[in-house]
């Protein structure tokens, strides 16, 4: 097991390698966005490669194993909703993004609205809400590394996959981590499927039988809040900052689109997960955490080097990831909160950046035991709240920017603050009133455009 | 295919098909093979979605 994990993590390290030949990373356009050149096939890898994130592979049936089958409507609903939105909307943001020079979401706000104030303002909430989708991923990390059961210590360890997705980045910019992805994603379907199957074929092999339905959600989940949440993630998982920077990636609408059609049928891998986490259930594992479900049912059905080849998969899935809200995290510092650098020294800076980034993600995975579909909820309150921003931008609509500013506060402060204060509004997510609130204010101070 | 079009057949079809279908199961309570009929929908709305989008792709390449 030990032999095939590191061997597969040494061959992330190669292709990332091997994806810099023939081409320059030293300018900031070429390290962050590639130079817009991608085609289907890196673009597709690294769009799904930073859409099942280890909170997927992990946290998915770990859900299911903590809560039962409540959560799996939305969790599922707005993912695959997201692809129909993002064929529809990334060619858009696309088009605003080449028209503007932009390398990061509040690029594009700056050209459109020209403030300074609320580029600054967008940068700082999109960085506040990356810190816990980068905790998450450390988790999700640690995870994986102690249950390698090498004898040392679990900072160390998570260290070392701070150091492994730096080196990425180091290596060749975005480049890496599209390459990578290639190889992350063949892993994890190959190890979901492996898992998947071993659970089907095990002994008692029934892991759902029809007697022993899951679990249902202890606090059962109501229509309101799936369907509100499924909007407010579907919406908001199209204007992530990471993913705006993988659309940049791409070489013409028509890529994007082509992409988009293919991505809902990665999906696959879900049902053959709640089976993982039906097994996970209906079997006494022994879990140090429900987190723990699918490396445990894979290290009870596979043997030791396919168990490498899944955890592998798990460790990528999260070193891609983390590699990807680095590469969005960087420019933001380099490009929108310092401006005025060069293009080499904004490649130079937002190293240094990226590494304190990961250093205090590896530090909040220590502190935090919190169930990745928790973080997950929380990111989403946040960052989705560009969004009436970003409709305003590719529908040339001309609002005042202190609108849009005061549209993002107020969503933030509303989604949150419903949120941390627990009420009930009929189970409507926090975040999604956030957003109304937010796309209120910003539609009111709209001067004119194409909407009206 | 006009532009409206496209959009029904890629976004609407989808969203009906993930969303609006939510309170329909919950009034139902059923199950398949142990699980909510509906998680079990939701798979089958995963092909059924990439093929609208394919479908929209396909109209705008003809065109």
């Amino acid at each position: 097991m030990t032999f095939m994990f590191a061997g597969l993590i040494v061959l992330s390290l190669v292709l990332a390698v091997v994806s810099r030949r023939g081409h320059a990373v030293g300018r900031a356009e070429d390290f962050f966005v590639a130079g817009g050149q991608f085609g289907v096939v890196l673009f597709f890898f690294l769009a799904v490669g930073e859409t099942y994130s280890v909170g997927t592979v992990l946290g998915f049936p770990g859900g299911m194993v903590a809560h039962g089958t409540g959560f799996v409507s939305w969790f599922l609903g707005y993912i695959l909703l997201s692809f129909p939105v993002g064929y529809f909307l990334y060619p858009l943001i696309w088009r605003a993004g080449r028209l503007h020079g932009a390398v990061t979401l509040p690029d594009m706000f700056r050209g459109h609205f020209r403030s300074r104030g609320l580029e600054v303002l967008l940068t700082v909430a999109s960085i506040l809400f990356l810190v816990p989708l980068g905790v998450m991923q450390c988790i999700g990390l640690n995870t994986v590394l102690h249950d390698l059961g090498w004898p040392v210590p679990p900072l160390l360890l998570a260290g070392v996959g701070g150091g492994l997705a730096f080196t990425y980045i180091a290596i060749s910019g975005i480049r890496a981590p599209a390459y990578v992805a290639v190889l992350k994603d063949v892993l994890v379907m190959a190890a979901i499927l492996m898992t998947g199957l071993a659970c089907l074929a095990a002994p008692q092999a029934a892991a759902l039988p029809p007697s022993a339905p899951m679990p249902a959600a202890p606090a059962p989940v109501s229509d309101v809040f799936a369907i509100s949440t499924i909007l407010l993630q579907a919406l908001g998982f199209c204007v992530v900052p990471q993913t705006c920077a993988t659309v940049f990636t791409a070489r013409s609408p028509r890529t994007i689109r082509r992409a988009q059609a293919a991505m809902p049928l990665y999906m696959v891998m879900f049902p053959f997960l709640t089976v993982i986490a039906g097994f996970a259930l209906h079997h006494d594992l022994h879990l140090a955490s429900p987190n723990d479900a699918f490396l445990a049912v894979s290290r009870a059905l596979l043997p030791g080097w396919a168990a490498g080849v899944v955890m592998a998969g798990a460790a990528l899935s999260a070193l891609v990831v983390l590699t990807g809200i680095c590469l969005a995290l960087g420019p933001l510092v380099t490009r929108n909160l310092v401006p005025g650098l060069n293009s080499r020294a904004q490649a130079s800076w937002a190293k240094l950046v990226m590494a304190a980034y990961l250093l205090l993600s590896i530090a909040g995975a220590a502190r935090s035991t919190a169930l990745m579909v928790a973080i997950n909820n929380l990111f989403y309150f946040g960052v989705t709240q560009s969004f009436p921003g970003v409709i305003a931008i590719v529908t040339a609509t001309r609002i005042r920017p202190g609108f849009v500013a005061a549209g993002l506060i107020a969503g933030d402060a509303v989604g949150v603050g419903l949120h941390e204060a627990g009420f009930g509004l009929g189970g409507m997510n926090p975040g999604l009133i956030g957003l109304a609130v937010n796309a209120v204010i910003v539609f009111a101070g709209r001067k004119e455009g194409l909407l009206f | 295919m006009r532009p409206r079009l496209r959009l029904a057949i890629g976004l609407g079809i989808p969203f009906v098909a993930i969303v609006a279908t939510i309170p329909v199961f919950s009034w139902l309570h059923m199950t398949v093979f142990g699980l909510p009929a509906q998680i079990v929908w939701l798979f089958a709305c995963i092909p059924l979605t990439s093929l609208c989008l394919a479908v929209c792709l396909a109209f705008e390449n003809r065109e």
